[in-house]
């Protein structure tokens, strides 16, 4: 078991003709997941990496039983393509494509959760199942499998949590990257629920920054959680007005910031890291301590 | 991208939104009694800064445009006045349609207590209404909206008109803040929108071919803007600091800010590259141009590819270098595929190099301190 993709995962590329789509395209190939083709629309027929383009969504599902995409096709192009990947039946996506319009963001996020769909993003590195499916630009190489869930919105900073983990001595179960911009489909509450009814999942990281509420509902869940949290977020020495990268990550009004964040998660019951750092030893005498603990 | 009160009136203009006639000095308004002199910028508390005067003739209209002009209202110069009839204001209301990234949807935001900063308004007096992206905008939402802001009842159609035309105005020109404070109801039973600020979403200019008539005001420091040209994102930090850092990624960028502040760094600015730019040279040797022109004590850049190849990377970082040496330390923190050559190709060139996060921080702490 793993959440959002595990072994049974079917996965498409939408965009595969495209440099991105068939960069990913091939390290799916050479790794573990199931890749079953690609859409381009007035590329079917063709093969990228030996892999099959199909027209549509639909065409693809219907001849390969996918269930679960990595899309890479660009902006103006993006909200048609992942409204009909939900409409087709994929139950999990990562929206790639940076520079998406706000507007589409939201209608994406709303067609996912009147259907049932995960959609990651818009601008998320995706998720990745160690060792069974990977929709994600996160090397699947690097990682090794263990109990941790990790979630995130960035890519990149949870290869330095694997890697914090890994000194000590842990592996993770899923990786889930939500993506840098200000509306996102799926926020980490979404993602603790999961990880919560996981039985690979012992632990959970979490990182979250500035900007937002995603990580103060997700507090609110922290709290009834019987999975151990450790959290950290990001950007305490942000200023203010200026936007640290992610369009999402601008210090806004109240209490959207590191401190009132970190605080609500601390008091949810969440283990604190002081920084980056620190992940992998906070997640090893979490765990120690949970085993120790006696049982009812 | 936030447009000018003359051009926001412009899109309400179209939207079938009342706005008061109004003209770009030179030119003024005809068949008008009483003027309004408006600065225009892309700032608020313009009435505080003294950039609205008043006016009863149009000769003295013309002399209160032309006393504007060129005039610095905060930090902004006055490029453009707005000149435009007074209106005989009976109520002042606030209206507008913001996005919500947590609810993930558009809102409207309503107030019976409008002409003041909203924020100021006690929480009681302002009605938030989501409006469902999929269902759009129902009229029992618009009638809700209406009943709260409790106009007299020979306004009510007009205001319920607005309120329509301003969320369909957010939706059909991509604005992710439409807002209209005061919406002025006047003694004759008009709606009509005394002022109107609205943020485009640059985003969607792919399809917004019109949107090439609006000039964007130029929107952070020279340098935040020469990163922006070259693909990044920066943020400039202490004037006097000691420490650039030029990252792989927003989230690595604000763990490495955080690291580098608690042990103890003055940061002089920091720059996501967002992982696309690294591997493309132009935008590279530009970031390096850039950061060159700052003359930073200590250049931090932390980079890790898992997918991208890393020696790659760092053939494009030498060719940048070349091209834009940068004068003080660079600490180096490279890894990921191939990340050995990369450090290999960089080293000789008196880039220190690093594979380790923390010995990377370390080193960027005491190079700054000359510790050394």
């Amino acid at each position: 078991m793993a959440i959002l993709v595990d072994g049974n995962s079917r996965a498409i590329v939408q965009g595969i003709t495209g440099t991105v789509g068939s960069n990913v395209a091939g390290l799916m190939v050479e790794g573990v997941t199931t890749v079953v083709g690609g859409v381009t629309p007035g590329r079917g027929g063709q093969k990228v990496h030996g892999l099959p383009v199909f027209n549509s969504c639909h065409e693809a599902v219907a001849e390969t039983g996918a269930d679960c995409s990595f899309m890479a096709v660009p902006a103006p192009f993006a909200l048609e393509a992942c409204l009909e990947g939900i409409d087709a039946g994929l139950k999990t996506i990562t929206i790639y494509t940076e520079e998406i319009p706000i507007a589409d963001g939201i209608t994406m996020a709303a067609y996912a959760h009147a259907r049932g769909a995960v959609v990651l993003g818009t601008n998320a590195a995706g998720c990745v199942s160690v060792g069974l499916t990977n929709i994600s630009d996160l090397n699947d190489r690097y990682l090794k499998r263990g109990p941790v869930g990790v979630v995130a919105k960035s890519g990149a900073i949870t290869y330095e949590v694997a890697e914090s983990l890994r000194k000590a001595g842990l592996g993770v179960s899923t990786v889930v990257c939500l993506g840098g911009d200000p509306v996102l489909a799926t926020y980490h509450r979404d993602i603790l629920e999961r990880f919560e009814d996981d039985p690979d999942t012992e632990l959970v990281a979490m990182l979250g920054e500035i900007g937002g509420r995603s990580e103060l509902a997700a507090a609110e869940f922290v709290a009834t959680m019987k999975t151990p949290v450790v959290a950290l977020i990001l950007g305490h020495a942000a200023v203010p007005g200026k936007r640290m990268g992610h369009a999402g990550a601008l210090l806004g009004e109240n209490d959207e910031n590191a401190a009132s964040k970190t605080e609500a998660l601390r008091r949810a019951g969440a283990v604190i890291a002081g920084n980056i750092l620190e992940i992998g030893e906070k997640a090893r005498q979490t765990m120690d301590k949970v085993v120790e603990a006696p049982s009812h | 991208m936030k447009l000018l009160e003359y051009q926001a009136k412009g899109l309400f203009a179209r939207h079938g939104i009342a706005v008061p006639r109004g003209a770009l000095w030179p030119d003024l308004p005809d068949d008008v009694e009483a003027y309004v002199i408006k600065a225009q910028i892309p700032a608020g508390g313009r009435g505080k800064g003294g950039g609205i005067h008043f006016a009863d003739s149009k000769a003295a209209a013309g002399i209160a445009a032309a006393a504007l002009d060129r005039v610095t209202i905060g930090e902004h110069k006055v490029e453009k006045i707005y000149v435009e009839q007074r209106l005989d204001i009976a109520r002042e209301l606030y209206l507008a349609v913001v996005i919500d990234r947590d609810r993930r949807c558009r809102t409207i935001v309503a107030s019976p207590d409008g002409g003041v900063d909203v924020e100021a308004v006690p929480a009681e007096r302002i009605l938030k209404v989501p409006v469902d992206p999929l269902l759009g905008l129902r009229p029992f939402v618009v009638s809700r909206v209406v009943r709260f802001l409790s106009p007299p009842p020979e306004a009510e159609k007009d205001l319920a008109r607005t309120v329509l035309a301003l969320h369909d105005l957010a939706v059909r020109e991509d604005a992710e803040l439409a807002e209209i404070n005061p919406l002025a109801l006047t003694f004759s039973g008009a709606v009509v929108a005394a002022d109107a600020k609205v943020v485009l979403d640059g985003r969607a200019r792919f399809r917004h071919p019109e949107w090439e008539d609006f000039e964007a005001p130029a929107e952070g420091t020279k340098f935040e803007r020469a990163i922006a040209a070259a693909g990044g994102v920066a943020a400039e930090m202490e004037p006097n600091g000691d420490v650039v850092a030029v990252v792989s990624g927003a989230g690595l960028m604000m763990a490495s800010l955080d690291a580098l502040v608690d042990m103890g760094a003055r940061m002089r600015c920091v720059v996501d590259m967002a992982g696309t730019p690294f591997g493309e040279a132009p935008g590279l040797v530009r970031v390096f141009q850039a950061v060159a022109t700052l003359n930073a004590k200590v250049t931090f850049i932390n980079a890790n590819f898992h997918t991208a190849l890393a020696d790659n990377v760092a053939r494009s970082m030498a060719n940048a270098y070349a091209k834009a040496p940068l004068s003080g330390r660079i600490i180096l923190r490279l890894v990921g595929r191939n990340a050995e050559e990369g450090r290999a190709i960089l080293t000789p060139l008196g880039f220190e190099a690093h594979g380790d996060l923390e010995s990377g921080l370390k080193a960027v702490i005491a190079a700054a301190r000359n510790m050394d």
